[in-house]
């Protein structure tokens, strides 16, 4: 009853959604009565939502489930137009060839089956099978609300838990199975069970629980109804680093990344479970991350605590060009709309960027910290699956033969442009003891983008830097979303009339975003303004900085001897569209 | 102020519909043409969540004017002064 909540009816459409959302977040009835009434104003914005029609019923009274279900539809972006059928009314109505609708919800309460919780009668299974019957045969789905646990349940020997127990199997063998079964029980303890039991709104109106806990049934019914009308998630495009492990495999090698599932690795596997429930459920699932593909399955080959493998995907791909080209690609493989692919990527960076050049794309906004995360995906109640169909369960192999190797096409909005929408900044810094530890921790732990492994520690990093013929910079990063800090490090060391790259490490996370090659230029001004005019540097082949080798003969580097040399003249671009500064 | 009493009136105004009502002992459900046996359990609602009261049945049957509802409230210690 906040008295924000009063002029709700006069609001706009986002104040109502605003109101929805704190709903689910604290279901109360008076709340969702409130979002009901303002929903019966007239509202012409309301008026273009896609409209659901819905018969409720059941052995109870069904209207205060409607505030919650026509809130939760709201939120979904639907319009809920229901039907109440009166108290045990449902069947009569069921079995009217006139009963038009596209759903029926129906509340089969253990409160009403118990008349209050004082009788163990045996509920009319026949009778509740010819009722769906009927309701099949006009093609109208139907969701059942299974009979709740009732409050005497909480003696465990109570009488009353055998007698659910058996309306419970008896109801799972009579109800066709197109019956979405949707039990009560898990939202029971989720509201707060003695809050849930208040048997005097039964005795006054017939309410199986407390409003406010009706409300949050009809708020869950909600979403369900919404998963069965919308297009569901058909397949799931996902990244490896630090969403399926914890850690980047390139830079801390498969040995050493979080999996271990007693341990920091539990929700990283919790994902992996996730996600293999959902391909089991018929949900193909792709790898798309920014990785050297070979460093990017050997954690599947090697580390055996993984719960999804390699065969697990129907797509693979690992390499620096940026995602979105590979989710194209999977749509068009797949033969799957943009909107019914989910994205799952923990880097904000890396989801504003697909949603930038594929704004249909579902990309759950999922949290920082990984313990949240199969939680926020599971809530968010996209991946529900009310119907498991033998269609669903093939078409994880299905999409695995139809794979094939697509050409290379014209990306439709140039790269360029959305780099420079990003506005990157780059601020260059002299390494100094002010950012010495974070210096030395990229040069000793970079492995990918990394030209010569050289291992220095901070003071010999800081005796490099503090002679006054080299050039030693650190640089840190900025775009339009935020702060990436300090990304990157070179030292040159100044050899008369040549400079030679001594270290030069990127955090593989900027990787491609032009920030390289602004690094080179502003390298390069310095180097003029030194008087010298050639570059040396060597490059230490490993397993992982493969990406070097393609970066240094991009900048237009000659391999020379042991070597790599590049003078002044030769240079070639570098282009890029970052503001670069100098501190 | 009475401030419980201007809690009860905003419930009343919220369940009814109508931002004008004021609250006096006399209002009763001739008074308030909707107020039905539906709205009845609405405005119990309302009044538990407002006052963080229960109320059983019993009481629900008796506060069918103003007059009941607030005795029966002051006897929680809601101390509505009306």
């Amino acid at each position: 009853m906040s008295a924000g909540n009063s002029n709700l009816a006069q609001g706009s459409v986002e104040d109502l959604l605003l109101a929805c959302k704190k709903l689910a977040q604290h279901p109360t009835y008076t709340n969702a009565v409130k979002i009901a009434y303002a929903l019966d104003q007239p509202n012409s914005s309301l008026k273009s939502l896609p409209v659901i029609r819905i018969t409720v019923g059941g052995n109870c009274n069904t209207d205060f489930l409607l505030p919650g279900l026509r809130s939760g539809l709201l939120a979904a972006g639907f319009k809920g137009k229901i039907t109440s059928t009166s108290y045990d009314n449902w069947m009569q109505a069921a079995l009217n060839p006139k009963t038009r609708t596209d759903y029926w919800v129906i509340w089969l309460s253990a409160i009403g089956a118990s008349r209050g919780g004082l009788e163990r009668r045996e509920m009319d299974f026949s009778g509740i099978q010819n009722a769906l019957k009927a309701i099949e045969s006009r093609g109208q789905k139907a969701i059942v609300i299974l009979p709740e646990a009732l409050r005497a349940e909480d003696d465990p020997y109570s009488p009353y838990v055998r007698w659910r127990w058996g309306a419970l199997s008896k109801l799972d063998s009579v109800l066709p199975s197109f019956v979405v079964r949707f039990s009560a029980e898990n939202l029971q303890r989720r509201f707060n069970h003695c809050h849930w039991h208040a048997t005097r709104y039964w005795t006054m109106a017939k309410c199986p629980c407390h409003p406010d806990a009706a409300t949050m049934v009809g708020l869950e019914t909600a979403k369900v109804i919404v998963q069965i009308t919308r297009p569901r998630v058909k397949a799931i495009v996902v990244d490896l680093d630090d969403t399926l492990w914890g850690g980047i495999v390139g830079d801390d090698g498969w040995g050493n990344l979080e999996l271990d599932p007693d341990n920091t690795g539990r929700p990283y596997i919790e994902m992996q479970r996730f996600l293999k429930d959902q391909s089991e459920a018929g949900i193909p699932l792709c790898v798309v991350s920014k990785n050297d593909l070979t460093l990017a399955q050997e954690p599947f080959e090697k580390r055996s605590e993984m719960v999804l493998s390699k065969d697990d995907f129907v797509y693979f791909s690992a390499s620096w060009d940026p995602k979105y080209l590979a989710i194209r690609k999977i749509a068009e493989a797949l033969n799957i709309g943009f909107d019914a692919i989910c994205f799952i990527d923990d880097s904000k960076i890396e989801r504003e960027e697909a949603k930038y050049f594929i704004p249909e794309l579902i990309i759950p906004d999922i949290g920082q910290d990984p313990e949240h995360r199969v939680a926020q995906l599971s809530d968010s109640g996209m991946f529900m699956t009310p119907f498991l169909r033998a269609d669903d369960i093939a078409r994880t192999r299905r999409y695995k033969e139809e794979v094939r190797r697509q050409d290379e096409f014209e990306a439709a909005v140039s790269y360029a442009d959305y780099i420079s929408s990003l506005k990157l900044k780059l601020l260059a810094s002299p390494i100094c003891a002010k950012n010495i530890s974070r210096v030395a921790s990229l040069i000793q732990k970079t492995n990918q983008f990394n030209f010569t492994l050289r291992r220095h520690g901070a003071s010999e990093i800081m005796k490099l830097a503090e002679c006054e013929l080299n050039y030693a910079f650190c640089f840190s990063l900025t775009d339009k979303f935020g702060d990436y800090g300090i990304i990157a490090a070179v030292i040159g060391v100044k050899n008369g009339e040549s400079v030679e790259i001594d270290s030069w490490v990127l955090s593989c996370r900027v990787f491609g975003r032009d920030v390289e090659q602004a690094i080179f230029e502003h390298l390069a001004s310095w180097t003029i303004e030194n008087d010298a005019y050639l570059f040396t540097s060597c490059y230490c082949k490993t397993k992982t900085n493969g990406l070097v080798a393609k970066f240094l003969n991009e900048l237009g580097f000659e391999r020379i001897d042991d070597a790599y040399e590049l003078h002044v003249k030769n240079i070639k671009g570098p282009e890029h569209m970052i503001d670069i500064l100098t501190e | 102020m009475d401030q419980a009493k201007d809690k009860l009136t905003a419930v009343f105004r919220d369940v009814f519909k109508d931002p004008h009502i004021e609250l006096d002992m006399h209002i009763s459900p001739q008074d308030l043409p909707n107020w039905d046996s539906f709205r009845h359990v609405n405005l119990i609602i309302a009044i538990e969540e407002v006052f963080l009261v229960e109320l059983s049945p019993k009481d629900v049957q008796n506060a069918r004017s103003v007059a009941s509802l607030v005795e029966i409230l002051n006897e929680k210690g809601c101390g509505i002064g009306l």
